[in-house]
């Protein structure tokens, strides 16, 4: 009983903030946690009475938000699964994409390690373990660490289709919260390899690798060159419309896109 | 305007290309790439063209299944097939064996049988010369008080004379005299779903009526499966397994599966699944070569199966497929040492096939198949042979029992001696545009003589002496020859001949059913010796499982539409040794009890 007066109060309270200047923002780490905070200071400076309450706890948990009418916008670091619009059409909700940024999933090891380059083949062995040695691509013995991001992120889901042919991810892999962690244990881990956004990688003790000979800059990304390049979303129920539409319209603004470039993204115009 | 234009041009497009979108959204994504390569949309265009794709495909029936994310393919399937089956029946009964019980072909077995015979020796009752059954002897009662003396009539319950022929009984009181027919309106269902998943591995289940192994048919109005008076059928499990492609040439398989080997239904029953664990080993490939993938076997097209056939393009194949099968799991905390031990069979194949020519293909399949000595309770098979009745626990008799030739009690298992070499294979090719196949079946248990004598209990044989009309004048045994109405007492000869060891088929067939229109004709001729494979697992229609029998099976099969097919099948099958006696041949679980069986199948197959 507690807990259903709590969730109603929650619902209430969001519904109402939404409705006036408080825009509620859920999803994605590598959205929420540099970029969108970013732009939120940007927007309020020029939008005082406007509140922002960001979470960036996983795309799913973005889409989760959207679905429960808890969130006016859902960060998603990859798309809507059908079963996610399926549910949401059972609400009568539908989930519009935007594209705000262009995103590249960087494969990072310790700066320490000589190797310079995977092939994509590679990268796939790696991740789901069939390849358990850094010796068996070229690097110094020694038993590899694999830091991956937990099951409620975009970004697990992308790298798994984009990378792994969409196989399972090997059993000794470590989930970590968000980019953030994952750069600070391969940092620490000579021996340890990892995946994060742009955004992520101008970090101390990581170094990237180049997969199948390119790095994941702003040209390549952009023109998709990068194997591992990738849209970045902002999902609304529908159009968006009043103040969330002036904060998607500013996100995709030039001052916008800049903070997007600054940030470390790659722009969408 | 343009780009309102575009977008629509786009979804059209993507539903054109991708085909419908409740099947094909997620298959748009390359086209839509496609178009904002060539700048025909941009991106933000391209991903609402997707995002209503999908919530187009969302709202539809199929898009409202939800499939796990492991699965990578998935295929739904199954059939229904209704029957109608004649099957004719000629018991042997020339059957004297120690006891008191003679069979009686008469208007009241019941009256008959609740006396017993005043001579050990000789039936207490002839027929007279008008048909009326009169005492031979003094008849007594079971409390030993004398009911009818030499000459009387036999009476019925009501007082009236019972008129009928008296022949020598087997040990079971009852058996019938004569032929017996049947008529049976049979349906079965089979659902099935085969998985693939990611890495490697892979899977599939089966549901289908009636728990028999060898046998998904289900009778209307079945009284003994509760289906008597519109009453509903049970449903069970007959596949549940997992299998793993660890690499290109190696695959393993474990739970209730497809039979993974090269058979006729000889040997294998089409109908079994068997439990256990497989290994499949591409020998080409595992030495480098480009080897094909062994999946599963059916020559006779009876198991419902996406994959039953050899698929290569390679001009060799060579394969090694073992199994290792639970027959029978018994506690081991049990009475008696052949209800201790599990009851195993292990089976080991090497299939190998060459294309000879680009359109004639040679196969050949030697095998080896044997079992763990266990006992066997509870099967369900159509004619089963087992150790025990239901819950039975203790030796009683030499129904359970066989007494070595030494003389000494021991106890059988329904598993003990059976140690066969299969070699089953086939010649495919073109016949007149039309697929045909030669094909035959080769089993021989090394372990015949063993499982004739002490496992069917055939030391107690008597070989009928017949006149040069046919008509039986005596029996001979050690003992010497005797007169049918004489009752021999129990002396061990040796009941085993060398063709008991031996069964063999050879066979064609022409045509194929995979389309509307398409014909099939199929005939084989086969012989299975008493001792030679195990009554669990042959083909449960020809001669409805006995073995000792002979015969042809013959078919023909027609495509009444992709889906639907016609079939009509006929199997007549006669005795191949006509001197078998008691022991669990004709007596007990009576698995060779059959002087004829004439079977004919009409099916009508809905594939879906």
């Amino acid at each position: 009983m507690k807990k259903t007066l709590a969730l109603a109060v929650t619902v209430a309270l969001s519904t109402t903030f939404a409705g006036a200047d408080q825009l509620v923002i859920k999803g994605s780490d590598t959205l929420g946690a540099k970029l969108v905070p970013q732009l939120a200071e940007a927007y309020k400076a020029e939008n005082p009475n406007t509140q922002f309450n960001i979470a960036a706890e996983g795309s799913s948990t973005g889409f989760a938000a959207l679905i429960d009418q808890t969130a006016n916008i859902g960060m998603a670091s990859r798309r809507a699964k059908p079963t996610e619009i399926s549910a949401a059409l059972a609400k009568g909700l539908d989930l519009r994409p935007t594209i705000v940024a262009w995103d590249g999933i960087a494969v990072i090891v310790n700066g320490s390690n000589p190797i310079p380059a995977l092939t994509k083949k590679q990268v796939e062995q790696i991740f789901t373990g069939d390849i358990k040695d850094w010796s068996a691509v070229g690097g110094a013995p020694g038993k590899i660490s694999i830091y991956t991001r937990n099951t409620a992120s975009g970004t697990y889901a992308d790298f798994k289709e984009l990378a792994m042919s969409k196989r399972d991810y090997a059993g000794s892999s470590q989930k970590m919260a968000g980019n953030e962690q994952i750069v600070s244990e391969v940092a620490k881990n000579p021996a340890g390899i990892g995946y994060v956004g742009l955004a992520y990688l101008k970090a101390s003790g990581i170094k990237v690798l180049a997969v199948d000979g390119k790095k994941p800059d702003q040209a390549d990304v952009r023109n998709k060159s990068y194997p591992y390049s990738r849209p970045t979303f902002y999902y609304t129920n529908g159009s968006p419309a009043g103040e969330t539409k002036a904060f998607v319209d500013f996100t995709l603004s030039p001052r916008g896109q800049k903070i997007v470039e600054q940030v470390g993204f790659v722009p969408v115009q | 305007m343009k780009k309102s234009t575009l977008t629509t041009l786009a979804l059209a497009g993507a539903l054109v290309f991708g085909g419908a979108a409740s099947s094909q959204a997620q298959d748009s994504g390359a086209l839509l790439d496609a178009l904002v390569r060539k700048k025909v949309l941009t991106s933000q265009e391209a991903e609402d063209v997707r995002a209503d794709l999908i919530k187009e495909s969302a709202a539809t029936n199929a898009g409202k299944l939800q499939l796990s994310n492991s699965i990578t393919s998935l295929k739904l399937y199954g059939d229904v097939r209704l029957r109608y089956q004649y099957d004719n029946k000629d018991p042997q009964i020339e059957t004297p064996l120690a006891g008191s019980n003679y069979l009686f072909s008469t208007n009241d077995n019941s009256t008959l049988s609740a006396l017993t015979t005043a001579n050990s020796n000789k039936s207490p009752w002839a027929t007279d010369a008008k048909g009326f059954v009169i005492a031979t002897g003094d008849v007594k009662n079971a409390a030993g008080k004398v009911v009818y003396h030499k000459g009387d009539r036999l009476l019925a319950s009501n007082g009236d004379p019972i008129k009928g022929q008296i022949n020598p009984a087997t040990t079971g009181v009852g058996a019938p005299a004569n032929g017996a027919q049947r008529n049976r309106e049979r349906i079965r269902l089979r659902l099935a779903a085969d998985f693939q998943l990611a890495g490697g591995f892979f899977g599939g289940v089966q549901l289908q009526t009636t728990q028999a192994a060898d046998s998904g048919n289900q009778s209307f109005g079945d009284s003994s499966t509760g289906a008597a008076g519109f009453g509903n059928y049970n449903i069970y499990i007959s596949r549940a397994y997992v299998g793993w492609n660890a690499n290109d040439w190696l695959t393993l398989v474990g739970g209730k599966q497809p039979n993974p080997f090269y058979t006729t239904d000889l040997v294998w029953d089409a109908d079994i699944n068997p439990d256990g664990f497989v290994e499949k080993v591409d020998l080409i490939k595992l030495f480098g070569g480009n080897g094909s993938e062994v999946v599963s076997y059916s020559q006779d097209g009876k198991q419902l199966s996406s994959v039953s056939t050899i698929r290569s393009e390679s001009a060799y194949e060579l394969s090694l497929v073992a199994g290792q099968f639970v027959f029978n799991d018994n506690a081991e905390d049990s009475f008696g040492s052949g209800f201790k031990t599990d009851a195993w069979l292990f089976n080991t194949q090497l299939v190998g096939s060459v294309k000879v020519t680009p359109g004639v293909k040679v196969t050949l399949a030697p095998g080896y198949m044997t079992y763990t000595s266990g006992n066997t309770t509870d099967l369900n098979n159509e004619t089963a042979f087992m150790t025990t009745k239901s819950g039975a626990t203790v030796l009683t008799n030499y129904q359970y029992s066989a007494v070595s030739k030494n003389g000494v009690l021991v106890p059988v298992a329904a598993t003990r001696d059976l140690s066969i070499i299969t070699a089953p294979g086939d010649v495919s090719f073109k016949l007149c545009g039309l697929k045909a196949k030669v094909l035959w079946d080769f089993a021989y248990n090394t372990q015949g003589a063993q499982r004739v004598e002490e496992v069917y209990g055939l030391q107690n044989i008597q070989v009928p002496v017949k006149n040069a009309s046919g008509v039986v004048t005596g029996y001979q045994s050690a003992k010497g020859t005797v007169k049918p109405t004489t009752r021999i007492s129990t002396t061990r000869v040796s009941g085993h001949e060398s063709q008991d060891d031996i069964a063999w088929l050879a066979g064609i067939q022409l045509g194929e059913n995979k389309k509307a229109g398409d014909w099939s004709v199929m005939a084989n001729f086969r012989q299975t010796g008493l001792g030679s494979v195990d009554p669990n697992l042959n083909d449960s229609d020809f001669a409805l499982g006995q073995l000792n029998m002979q015969g042809v099976k013959t078919g023909l099969a027609y495509n009444f539409t992709d889906f639907c097919v016609g079939a009509v099948t006929y199997y007549s099958a006669w005795n191949l040794r006509d001197d078998l006696i008691g022991g669990q041949a004709t007596g007990g679980q009576k698995i060779a009890s059959m002087n004829g069986v004439q079977i004919l199948q009409l099916d009508l197959n809905v594939k879906f």
